[in-house]
């Protein structure tokens, strides 16, 4: 009897651990399930935005990976123009802003998610900038008024930019429930106002489509102007 | 043998002006090579075309006389950053008019101008004054009009947010006159021996980011020059006399004191980051000494380039 009990538990043993690790393993693949958010922007006029930032935060709160946080993030200065216009990043993140004009620019930002400032300087000795907390941060140079940027700091590692296309795709999510929003320099309705809930089962995408009214588009104007009356 | 001094003049000034343009020519191209490090480079052009209804400021009708004229200019040279919030400009100034009509208006002119500009604090919103003073020769076809002008500016302004820029600015112009004979015993030659002071306030709205709209305001104080026909009560005013033969065998040119205002307004579209199409439209009320007043209107368009 004892030698009957002992060969079962042993066959039990045998049959139970490789049964745990498939379970396992399916457990981590569901976990591990690379859903994607498929986003359109538009404008009120049917137009693709542009540089709109979308952010799927999670409902469950997870920790950025690893490849997320090591994220190179540079803000170039060329042609005396912040490259790109808007650049998302993930909070914790430090920023480079290398210089790649052949004159000094002095980068600066009022913004309460960040204030600082990077006096005179040319090519790359301005030290990183570190965005410890969630929102926008416009960047401008004090030298050149025209010259302005966003970073946007997201608290989640999920976000994406739109192209010329007003299309961005989000990959790489966990299955779950999301709270998807949309940003623009120009948007007129608050942020939270867009937010869509999109539930990332094991299997399917979320496709959504966002109608964002824009602002007219009223930054410094780089462009040459006749000023000043003249007396003949 | 005057006709002879008049071509030596002009082959001097031709001279001094090709001495010019070739500096200004050099500055440019080695300010384009490889500006000096820390300083960036200046390199702007005009090209415009303008209507003046009263090229000659007359005050009767039948002195009024409306031309069209071309004007090409540049300036290139370096902006030289002293620190956070100021810097200096140092550029070469080159503008060439070319008349429709009255040809004898045809003129060069060529000259520096040095700035400095200060903005108190950080930010396109920052308060900021700025100085500069140029120096210009002018050379024009007829050469009564030859000379020196001198310019010294005090500006200030402030961008209240991205749509709206608001400015001020006080002139003081001095133009000296080469020609100085006098036409009448007893009353000098040099018309175009001119000052003047100036205040104009300035609002620029930017409706999009490429159209600007800007209207100024200005109020001026100092001389001006009126070319009439011979005219009494004129000549009683007159500070100065020549005849000038640009306008005509009989007519005069008379230098006057008056109080000027200008009203401008100005359109401008951007056609890419560096250059616009500007059209302004100016008029100019002048009120002299012994009731010598005349108005005038302008219509300017002009393209802008700036590097």
């Amino acid at each position: 009897m004892d030698l009957k009990a002992t060969s079962y538990r042993r066959r039990l043993v045998e049959f139970a651990w490789p049964a745990g690790a498939a379970l396992w393993l399916m457990l981590a693949a569901a976990q591990a399930y690379a859903g994607e958010v498929h986003a359109r922007i538009v404008d009120q006029s049917g137009n693709p935005v542009e540089d709109a930032v979308v952010i799927a935060k999670p409902s469950v709160a997870e920790s950025p990976s690893a490849a997320a946080r090591a994220a190179d993030n540079v803000v170039d200065q060329i042609d005396k123009e912040f490259v790109p216009y808007v650049k998302a990043v993930l909070i914790g993140s430090q920023v480079r802003f290398p210089n790649k004009d052949n004159i000094r620019h002095h980068v600066y930002s009022f913004s309460p998610p960040k204030k600082f400032e990077l006096p005179l300087y040319s090519g790359t000795t301005a030290p990183p900038v570190l965005f410890d907390k969630p929102g926008v941060v416009v960047l401008g140079c004090n030298i050149h008024d025209w010259m302005i940027g966003y970073i946007y700091v997201a608290e989640t590692q999920h976000f994406g930019q739109s192209g010329k296309d007003g299309q961005v795709t989000l990959k790489g999510l966990p299955a779950g429930t999301y709270a998807v929003r949309v940003w623009h320099p120009r948007m007129k309705q608050d942020e939270q106002a867009t937010v869509k809930t999109a539930t990332l089962a094991a299997a399917g995408d979320f496709d959504a489509e966002w109608r964002i009214d824009l602002n007219p588009d009223t930054r410094v104007r780089r462009a040459p102007a006749a000023g000043g009356g003249r007396y003949h | 043998m005057p006709h002879s001094r008049a071509a030596r003049c002009r082959g001097y000034n031709v001279r001094r002006f090709g001495a010019g343009a070739a500096a200004l020519a050099w500055l440019a191209a080695a300010t384009a090579a490889d500006p000096v490090a820390s300083t960036e480079r200046v390199a702007d052009f005009e090209a415009g075309i303008t209507y003046d209804n009263n090229l000659g400021n007359g005050h009767f009708r039948s002195d009024i006389r409306g031309d069209f004229f071309a004007t090409a200019a540049t300036s290139q040279g370096l902006f030289f950053p002293l620190g956070d919030s100021d810097g200096v400009t140092l550029t070469g100034d080159l503008r060439a008019q070319a008349f429709d009509r009255f040809d004898g208006m045809n003129n060069l002119s060529l000259g520096p101008t040095l700035g400095y500009r200060r903005k108190f604090g950080l930010g396109s919103t920052a308060p900021w004054v700025a100085v500069s003073a140029s120096a210009a020769r002018l050379d024009f076809q007829n050469s009564i009009r030859n000379g020196w002008q001198y310019d010294a500016a005090l500006r200030a302004g402030r961008r209240i947010d991205q749509q709206w820029d608001v400015s001020a600015e006080f002139r003081y112009e001095r133009r000296t006159a080469d020609h100085d004979a006098p036409l009448v015993p007893g009353i000098p030659g040099d018309v175009f021996d001119i000052r003047g002071r100036s205040l104009a306030l300035n609002a620029d709205y930017a409706w999009t980011e490429k159209t600007l709209f800007s209207l100024s305001y200005g109020y001026r104080n100092g001389d001006v020059v009126s070319t009439t026909r011979p005219n009494f009560s004129i000549f009683r005013s007159s500070a100065a006399i020549a005849a000038d033969p640009v306008f005509g065998d009989d007519a005069f040119a008379y230098r006057l004191y008056a109080a000027t205002q200008l009203l401008a307004l100005r359109a401008s579209q951007a056609l890419g980051s560096n250059s616009s199409l500007n059209l302004g439209l100016q008029r100019q009320l002048s009120r002299g000494d012994g009731g010598n007043n005349y108005a005038k209107n302008l219509v300017e368009l002009t393209y802008l380039h700036s590097f």
